[in-house]
């Protein structure tokens, strides 16, 4: 025999009271004098008997009372040993369909798990499957039974009842039961685990749980954009995802750096999706970039369940001065439409056109421009050659256009002076598909712009005739063909930069220029400063963003949202951001094109009520929960054990002794 | 005090309230007649009651004159008795008579009333009576006398009656028996809580001597009914003697050998030839009366 509670057997001593009573009782009489004395004596000896007999009765009836009521607090449980049944797979699993697994995907996970694992039992398998937090319950089904139950479970906004899952636990017959239980074991769970008494013993048992423990809010801002600017104000729209297990009224802030800030309530209900908008004061002054937090609350009096981390760009009103040096009216043409393109594209910056043939090219007309386009390479500039070396030095950009016309000697000139980062070699006559290179990689310090035109396709043209060039000793080549050779070569000089694009192969600008990926390009000799997003990083490298104006994001797994919907997974380090894949956060940068320009960072931080365990404070919680068979000779026994709970029937023998005590104190004649 | 009928004169609690002996004495007395329609007892009411036609031989002091003014017959007035013996009342004072249960009076009170009532109602009718008060011995002995004024000695004595000491009926019996002289009629007034053998052994010495026995059985309620509640300790009255007992748990038991002892008794007595009468000393005195009349009257024929 075995006790659930076996410390309640300490209130055995309790006999004591009804013995001690029984022993110091002294009965209270009246003193009558009498006369016929005889006839008393007779039944003296008998009325003594009879109360000594109900006395004694009494102190043993209060006596079984409460031995009676210790077992039935202790819990007896008697083993029995029962003829064995035949070797039969048993399998009890308990599916936790609370609220909790709805988060994301869990819960089909979990089922996912749990269905190959019920497939792949034994033909004759018998299987019990219960619903923790539903109550669902499928009692000794066949497999493609469990199957069927499984598939029809959803999560229930309802919390894991433990008591009634083990209460369909069997007792362990030959082979004992398999036991699975599936859960995301929140602090609730092991709350109930942890007050539970003695381990069922089972054949074995296993705890199914989410690989990826990583805290999951139960509320979480899912997007926040900017729907309305002014001087003064930033309006943001954000939406915010909940999946507690019961509504609550959560609270969304947001702040800036600057301690302005601006909340509101937004009432939730579980698995529901709302959304919010605030109005956020902001101070003109503060600068191009303004770090936004937002952040939301629940009502359970833990810490933020979530930031949602916001930069906010205010490009400034940029104008430029473009000056296209042209053979032909219909390069230029060509060029200006690009430009004009560019133009529609980011209203906040003005750029004035000029066009100019080579000719006319001096250093006056240059002194003015900001970036010089060169459609084609011809001997003019050589004179100017001085003028356009002190034009990039001083923070110009060049960009010159490779064709089958050039002025070689000219370009080989500038080559050497180190204005140009390559110079044609000669014309190979090897026919080429005109087709990127995407595995190539750009140099570190390339701008995001220049990355992006990796994506791009050019369309496949087959050109029969290119010119290979030679690189500068500090050029750089991007964009690289599948001869192998590079489309755009580039060198910084000075405070300017000058751009090399070989397009000898279709020797005309229509072709490219009509390509989106002219946009970039242009964009970023536009020089479209003010995003906030101007962050260097490699194609395969770890993107590093610096996140100095997060205060709480120090080695916080980060989800990243790009404005396109995207997300990806990174974690902060040292107060940058850093993660693995670039391609999206490229793209990010050509949104520049959305003014005002953002990035969000969501990390979930905080405190959560759903906050699942480890998995060594799971296996413990599963050691309190089941006990497995000890040894083969336990296993390998010829007979069954049956476990019977004994403390109703205790209290309830108690309760049929108080009435008996109570009949015979009354009743019984003394 | 509240107008009391004559026939609740009989009423033990009533003439415990009266106080005085001689009141309760007359008052019984004239309770018992006064209910009597008509009586059946003649010669017995403190005035004449028949008349029988004279007879040549009767004696010419008992004719009565007034009847033959009237009627012009002679008549012989027959109240007067044509017996005159002593009558001894022998009342147990001892402990055990003080026993009153739930009652104000107790067994000896109840035994004085009888006596006092019984006393007047003889010296009315020209007996001589004696009274013998005693317990384990003779303590008071007043000789049979049947003057009036005698009857004040008497309820004098029952007046300062008080019950003590032990019962030793027994000796108290034989030394009467072998003290007293002339038969006559013994009344005997006592709960007999005594050697029933020494009892019969005494009473067969007086019936020896042609005593006439008449035997008033005293008894208080709560002897016979042992009504009590809970847990109780008896303690003997003439003895150290206790008993704790459930009087409930017993009562059955007690009851069937109380009447079982009283029915030994009852056949004991008429198998001597002596008149028993059992008192419960909460009911009213005519029963004891009745067997006094009745006991007169066998004796007349």
């Amino acid at each position: 025999m075995s006790f659930l509670n076996i410390l309640f057997l300490a209130g055995a001593v309790g006999i004591a009271g009804p013995i001690l009573a029984h022993l110091l009782a002294r009965p209270r009489f009246k003193r009558i004098p009498f006369t016929m004395m005889q006839f008393l004596e007779a039944g003296e000896m008998e009325s003594q008997r009879r109360r000594r007999f109900r006395n004694i009765l009494i102190l043993l009836l209060r006596c079984a009372i409460i031995l009676c009521i210790v077992l039935g607090f202790a819990g007896p449980v008697f083993e029995e040993k029962v003829a064995a049944t035949e070797d039969q797979t048993t399998v009890v699993v308990g599916v936790d369909d609370s609220l909790s697994l709805a988060y994301e995907n869990r819960f089909e996970k979990q089922r996912a798990d749990l269905l190959q694992r019920i497939t792949a039992l034994p033909a004759d398998a018998r299987v019990t499957l219960v619903g923790l937090a539903s109550g669902q319950r499928l009692q000794d089904s066949d497999i493609s039974g469990a199957t069927a139950f499984l598939r029809q479970l959803e999560p229930v906004p309802a919390t894991v009842h433990l008591g009634d899952f083990l209460s369909t636990v069997p007792p362990a017959p030959h082979g004992g039961a398999q036991v699975y239980f599936a859960s995301d074991f929140t602090p609730q769970l092991l709350d109930q685990i942890t007050d539970h008494g003695d381990p069922i013993t089972v054949a074995d048992y296993e705890a199914l749980f989410p690989q990826e423990l990583a805290p999951p809010s139960n509320a979480r801002i899912v997007s926040v954009r900017t729907t309305a600017t002014s001087a003064d104000y930033l309006q943001l729209a954000v939406g915010v995802d909940y999946q507690g297990e019961e509504s609550a009224q959560l609270e969304v802030e947001a702040r800036t750096d600057t301690a302005a800030s601006v909340s509101a309530s937004l009432s939730m209900h579980p698995g529901r999706k709302g959304s919010v908008t605030l109005r956020l004061p902001i101070d003109p002054t503060q600068g191009q970039s303004i770090p936004v937090t937002v952040s939301v609350r629940n009502e359970d009096g833990l810490a933020a369940d979530n930031h949602y981390f916001l930069g906010v760009g205010f490009p400034e009103s940029n104008e430029r001065y473009v000056l296209i040096v042209c053979t032909n009216r219909r390069e230029a043409f060509l060029a200006q439409t690009a430009l004009e393109a560019l133009g529609k594209e980011l209203p906040h910056l003005r750029f004035t056109i000029q066009v100019m043939p080579y000719g006319n090219l001096n250093a006056s007309s240059l002194q003015v421009a900001d970036t010089v386009l060169i459609t084609s390479a011809g001997s003019a500039l050589e004179t100017v050659s001085d003028a356009l070396e002190t034009f990039v030095r001083e923070g110009g950009q060049l960009l010159t256009f490779l064709g089958r016309e050039h002025d070689e000697p000219t370009l080989k000139a500038l080559f050497k002076r180190g204005l140009l980062p390559a110079m044609p070699l000669s014309l190979s006559e090897k026919a080429i598909s005109l087709t990127v290179n995407r595995a190539s990689t750009p140099t570190s310090g390339a701008s995001g712009a220049l990355r992006a035109l990796q994506n791009y396709d050019l369309g496949g043209y087959v050109f029969d005739a290119w010119y290979t060039c030679e690189m500068g000793p500090d050029s750089e080549a991007h964009w690289f063909l599948e001869s192998g050779d590079a489309l755009l070569y580039r060198t910084d000089l000075g405070a300017g930069e000058s751009i090399l694009l070989n397009i000898s192969a279709d020797d005309s600008l229509s072709g490219f220029s009509k390509s989106p990926a002219i946009l970039p390009l242009y964009s970023h000799l536009m020089g479209a400063e003010g995003t906030v997003l101007l962050a260097d990083f490699d194609a395969d490298e770890p993107v590093r963003y610096n996140l100095s104006f997060l205060s709480a994001a120090e080695n916080a797994p980060v989800s990243i949202t790009t404005p396109q919907g995207g997300r990806r997974d990174g974690r902060s380090e040292g107060g940058d951001l850093r993660a693995p894949a670039l391609g999206e956060l490229g793209l990010a940068v050509s949104t520049i094109f959305d003014s005002p320009i953002y990035l969000g960072l969501n990390v979930p931080e905080g405190e959560t009520d759903l906050t699942p365990a480890t998995a060594e404070q799971i296996q413990n919680a599963m050691a309190r929960l089941f006990r497995k068979q000890a040894s083969e000779a336990e296993a390998d026994d010829d007979s069954t054990t049956e476990r019977t709970h004994f403390s109703a029937w205790a209290l309830t023998a108690a309760l049929g002794l108080l009435l008996l005590e109570t009949f015979v104190a009354n009743r019984m004649v003394r | 005090m509240a107008a009391i009928s004559k026939q609740n004169y009989l009423d033990p609690q009533v003439l415990n309230r009266l106080g005085n002996m001689s009141l309760v004495a007359r008052c019984c007395v004239q309770g018992f007649f006064s209910g009597l329609h008509p009586s059946p007892f003649h010669g017995f009411s403190v005035e004449y009651s028949d008349h029988r036609q004279y007879e040549r031989g009767d004696d010419l002091r008992f004719l009565d004159w007034k009847a033959y003014a009237r009627s012009d017959k002679l008549y012989i007035k027959r109240f007067l008795q044509e017996t005159n013996v002593p009558v001894h009342i022998l009342l147990d004072a001892s402990n055990s008579m003080t026993f009153s249960g739930e009652s104000d009076y107790s067994k000896l009170s109840y035994g004085c009333f009888l006596s006092a009532a019984l006393a007047f109602l003889m010296l009315g009718q020209g007996d001589s009576v004696g009274l013998t008060i005693f317990n384990d011995k003779i303590r008071t002995k007043i000789p049979p006398r049947s003057r009036r004024t005698h009857l004040h000695a008497l309820l004098q004595a029952l007046q300062h009656s008080k019950g003590s000491g032990q019962t030793d009926l027994g000796s108290v019996l034989h030394t009467f028996a072998e003290t007293t002289s002339r038969r006559g009629i013994v009344i005997l007034i006592s709960d007999l809580l005594d050697d029933k053998e020494e009892i019969q052994r005494a009473l067969a010495h007086l019936k020896f001597l042609q005593h006439d026995i008449l035997l008033f059985h005293t008894l208080d309620h709560m002897e016979l009914a042992l009504a009590y509640d809970g847990l109780v300790q008896f303690e003997d009255m003439e003895s150290d003697r206790r008993v704790q007992v459930y009087p409930k748990a017993i009562k059955e038991a007690y009851q069937e050998k109380v009447a079982a002892y009283l029915e030994s008794i009852e056949k004991e007595t008429g198998r001597s030839q002596i008149d028993y009468c059992r008192l419960d000393t909460s009911k009213p005195l005519d029963r004891a009366f009745f067997a006094y009349l009745g006991k007169r009257k066998r004796m007349r024929k």
